[in-house]
C-alpha cells in the first residue's frame, strides 16, 4: 500500500511539472507582445516592462526561474493588475470558492445519497420517478441555465433569496444549491442502480435469512456498501465544481477564483488565464489522488498490494 | 397402462431440405440493433425530437427575412410577435434567426469534434492496442497525461494562446478530446486481438491492414457508434461553457452558449432571451443523452442497465 501511495504521489507529481511546464511554453507561443497592446510606449519603457517581468532573459533561464518560482508559491505578476502578485489574488478569491465548493460537493453526496436510497426502497414508485426525472434534469440542463433560472425564480420572482453578493448565509443557498444539483441527480442515480444490484446479492439474502430486522439490513449491509461507488465519483465532482464555479460565481457575483478568471478572460490577461489555469488543473490532480486513497480506504476489495 | 404395440410408431423418413430450411429471414447485426431500437418508445421518440431539431437549425434560420447579425437598434428587447417569433436581443437582432442559427453552430461543431475524436481514437488507440508492448506503454501514458487533466482547462490553455474563433475551437476540443475514444479503442483491440477468428485470419495469411480493418474495427463499431452519440452532446456542452465564460465563439457570430450568455446580462429584465437558446440547448442534450441510452441497449444488451 505505502509503496503504491508513494509510485502514485509521485507520478502526480511528475504531471503537475508537465503540465507547468507546458503552461510555460503555451505562454510564449502566444502571438504579439503583451506591452505593446493598446497606449503607445517607448522603446525604453518597453524594455524597463520587459525587464520587469524577465521578458529580456533567454528562454531557458526564463523557464528555469518560472519553476524555481512555482516551487516557492509564486505565480507570477498578472498583466492587467501591474504589480499584483497573482498568488495574492488568488488567496483572496480562496476563501469564498471553498466555501462554495465545498459544501456543494457534501450537499450533493448527502442529498443525492438519500434520494438515492429512498428510489432505491421504492423500485418504480413515486420516488424512484422523481430520481429519475431528476438525472433527466441534471444531465441535459446546463449549469448556467440551471443558475440563472433559479436566480430568476427564487430570488427575481419570489424574493427568498439575494439575487447575487456573498456576505451572509442567505447569500450561499442559491449558488450552493445550483452548483450541486448536478451531483444530486447523478449521486441519486448512482445509488439507486447500487443499492438495486446490492439488495440481490447472496450476503443480504445470508443476511434477512438469519433473521435480521429489515433496517438492520439496510443500513449496515446495502447502504454502506452501496455508497462506495460515491467515493469514486469525489474526484470528478471536484472536477466538475471547480469549473462549475467559473460560471456560478459569475452569475451570483460572487467574490471568488472563477471570477478571477472571468475577468482575466475578458481582459485577455494571458499569465493570470494560465496561471489559474495551472493552479485548477493541481488542484483537480491532488483531489482525484485524493479521492483514489479513500477508495482504496473504503473498499478492502480493490485495496492495492503491491 | 396403455399398450405399445407396433403398430403406433411409423417411419415418417427424414426431410433433409425442411431441416435446413431458414424459418425466419436471418438479419445483420444492424438490422437487430434497429429491430431492438424500433421497439424502444423512449429511444424513438427522443430520435424523432433529435431530427425535430436538425430540421429546425437548417430551416429556421431560412423561413425569416432576417440576419444574425444585424440588428433595429427601434426594435431592441421586443417580445415574441409575429414579426420577431422569439422577440428581439438588446440591439434588436431577430433571436429567432440568432437561435436557430446557434443551433445550427452547435450541432455542427459538437458532430464535427465528435468525428473527428472517433477517427484520431481509433487510429492512435488501434495502433497502441495492437502493436502491445512497448510502444503501448509510451502512447498510453501520454494518454494518461492527457486525461488526467480536466478537458475543459486544456483548452482554455489552448484557446488562450490560439484565440477565439469557430475554427480553433474545434481544434482545440479535437486535440484534447481524442483520449478517451483511444482509451476505449485500444481495450476492445487489445480483448479482439487474442479472438480465435482474428488468428484464424492470421493463419490463412490476412496482411495486418485487413486484420485490423476487416476484423477489429467492424467489431467495436457498436461501441463507437455508442461513445459517438454521447460525444456529441459532450461537445455541445464543452462549446457552450466556453462561450458561456467568453473564452468560445467570439461575437456577433450566436451559438447557444454566447446566446445563453447574452440571455443572463438581460435576465432581471427580459428573461425571456435566456428562455429560447436554454430550451434548445436543453432539448437537444436531452435528446442526445437518452437517444444513446436507447442506443446502447441496441447495439450492445449486455450493457442494458
Amino acid at each position: 500500500m505505502a509503496g503504491y501511495v508513494f509510485k502514485r504521489f509521485i507520478y502526480m507529481i511528475l504531471t503537475i511539472w508537465i503540465v507547468a511546464t507546458i503552461t510555460f511554453f503555451l505562454m510564449h507561443a502566444i502571438p504579439g507582445n503583451p506591452f505593446v497592446t493598446g497606449a503607445r510606449i517607448t522603446p525604453e519603457v518597453l524594455a524597463n516592462l520587459e525587464a520587469k517581468y524577465g521578458l529580456d532573459k533567454p528562454l531557458v533561464v526564463q523557464y528555469f526561474r518560472y519553476m524555481g518560482n512555482l516551487l516557492k508559491g509564486d505565480l507570477g505578476l498578472s498583466l492587467q493588475y501591474r504589480n499584483r502578485p497573482i498568488t495574492k489574488m488568488l488567496a483572496a478569491g480562496f476563501p469564498a470558492s471553498a466555501q462554495l465548493v465545498f459544501p456543494a460537493m457534501f450537499l450533493g453526496s448527502s442529498v443525492g445519497l438519500f434520494f438515492g436510497i429512498i428510489a432505491a426502497l421504492n423500485n418504480k414508485g413515486f420516488a424512484d420517478y422523481f430520481v429519475i426525472f431528476l438525472a433527466v434534469l441534471g444531465i441535459s440542463v446546463p449549469i448556467f441555465v440551471f443558475a440563472s433560472l433559479f436566480q430568476y425564480f427564487f430570488a427575481v420572482h419570489i424574493r427568498w433569496f439575494p439575487v447575487a453578493g456573498w456576505k451572509t448565509t442567505r447569500h450561499m443557498v442559491l449558488p450552493i444549491i445550483a452548483l450541486a444539483f448536478r451531483y444530486i441527480a447523478y449521486n441519486a442515480r448512482m445509488m439507486k442502480t447500487s443499492m438495486i444490484e446490492i439488495m440481490g446479492s447472496d450476503y443480504v439474502v445470508t443476511a434477512k435469512a438469519k433473521g435480521l430486522s429489515k433496517p438492520v439490513v439496510i443500513m449496515k449491509h446495502v447502504v454502506r456498501n452501496a455508497s462506495i461507488p460515491i467515493v469514486t465519483y469525489l474526484g470528478p465532482m471536484l472536477t466538475t465544481a471547480v469549473l462549475g464555479t467559473f460560471v456560478i460565481e459569475r452569475i451570483y457575483g460572487v467574490p471568488g477564483v472563477g471570477k478571477y478568471m472571468i475577468q482575466a478572460i475578458q481582459q485577455r490577461d494571458y499569465t493570470m488565464i494560465l496561471a489559474m489555469t495551472l493552479s485548477s488543473a493541481a488542484l483537480v490532480i491532488l483531489g482525484v489522488f485524493v479521492s483514489d486513497l479513500l477508495y482504496g480506504v473504503v473498499d478492502p476489495r480493490i485495496r492495492v498490494g503491491k | 397402462m396403455a399398450e405399445l404395440s407396433k403398430e403406433k410408431f411409423q417411419i415418417v423418413g427424414k426431410n433433409l431440405k425442411a431441416a435446413q430450411e431458414v424459418v425466419r429471414p436471418s438479419m445483420t447485426y444492424w438490422q437487430d440493433a434497429w429491430r431492438r431500437l424500433k421497439v424502444n418508445k423512449i429511444a424513438m421518440l427522443t430520435l424523432s425530437l433529435l431530427c425535430i431539431m436538425i430540421f429546425m437549425a437548417i430551416i429556421g434560420p431560412m423561413i425569416r427575412p432576417f440576419v444574425y447579425d444585424e440588428g433595429n437598434l427601434f426594435d431592441a428587447n421586443l417580445k415574441a410577435s409575429s414579426k420577431y417569433w422569439f422577440g428581439t436581443d438588446d440591439i434588436g437582432r431577430d433571436l429567432w434567426t440568432r437561435v436557430w442559427w446557434g443551433a445550427r453552430l452547435s450541432l455542427f461543431i459538437g458532430v464535427v469534434v465528435a468525428l473527428a475524436n472517433l477517427t484520431i481514437g481509433i487510429l492512435y488507440g488501434g495502433i497502441s492496442g495492437y502493436l502491445g508492448g512497448k510502444v503501448d506503454d509510451i502512447m498510453m501514458r501520454f494518454v494518461e497525461l492527457l486525461i488526467t487533466v480536466p478537458q475543459m482547462l486544456w483548452i482554455i490553455m489552448l484557446m488562450v494562446v490560439m484565440g477565439q474563433g469557430v475554427a480553433t475551437i474545434m481544434i482545440a476540443m479535437t486535440a484534447t478530446g481524442w483520449a478517451g475514444t483511444a482509451r476505449i479503442v485500444r481495450g476492445q483491440v487489445l480483448q479482439l486481438k487474442e479472438m480465435e477468428y482474428v488468428m484464424a485470419a492470421k493463419v490463412l495469411g490476412s496482411d495486418m491492414g485487413r486484420v485490423v480493418f476487416k476484423h477489429l474495427i467492424p467489431n467495436t463499431m457498436g461501441i463507437l457508434i455508442i461513445s459517438v452519440t454521447f460525444a456529441i452532446p459532450a461537445a455541445i456542452f464543452t462549446e457552450a461553457f466556453l462561450s458561456f465564460i467568453g473564452i468560445g465563439i467570439p461575437v456577433p457570430i450566436p451559438s447557444l452558449g454566447s446566446l445563453s450568455r447574452e440571455g443572463t446580462n438581460m435576465l432581471l429584465v427580459h428573461p425571456y432571451q435566456l428562455m429560447y437558446p436554454s430550451i434548445v440547448i436543453s432539448i437537444i442534450m436531452l435528446a442526445f443523452q437518452i437517444f444513446g441510452d436507447g442506443l446502447r441497449d441496441a447495439l450492445d444488451p449486455r450493457l442494458r442497465q
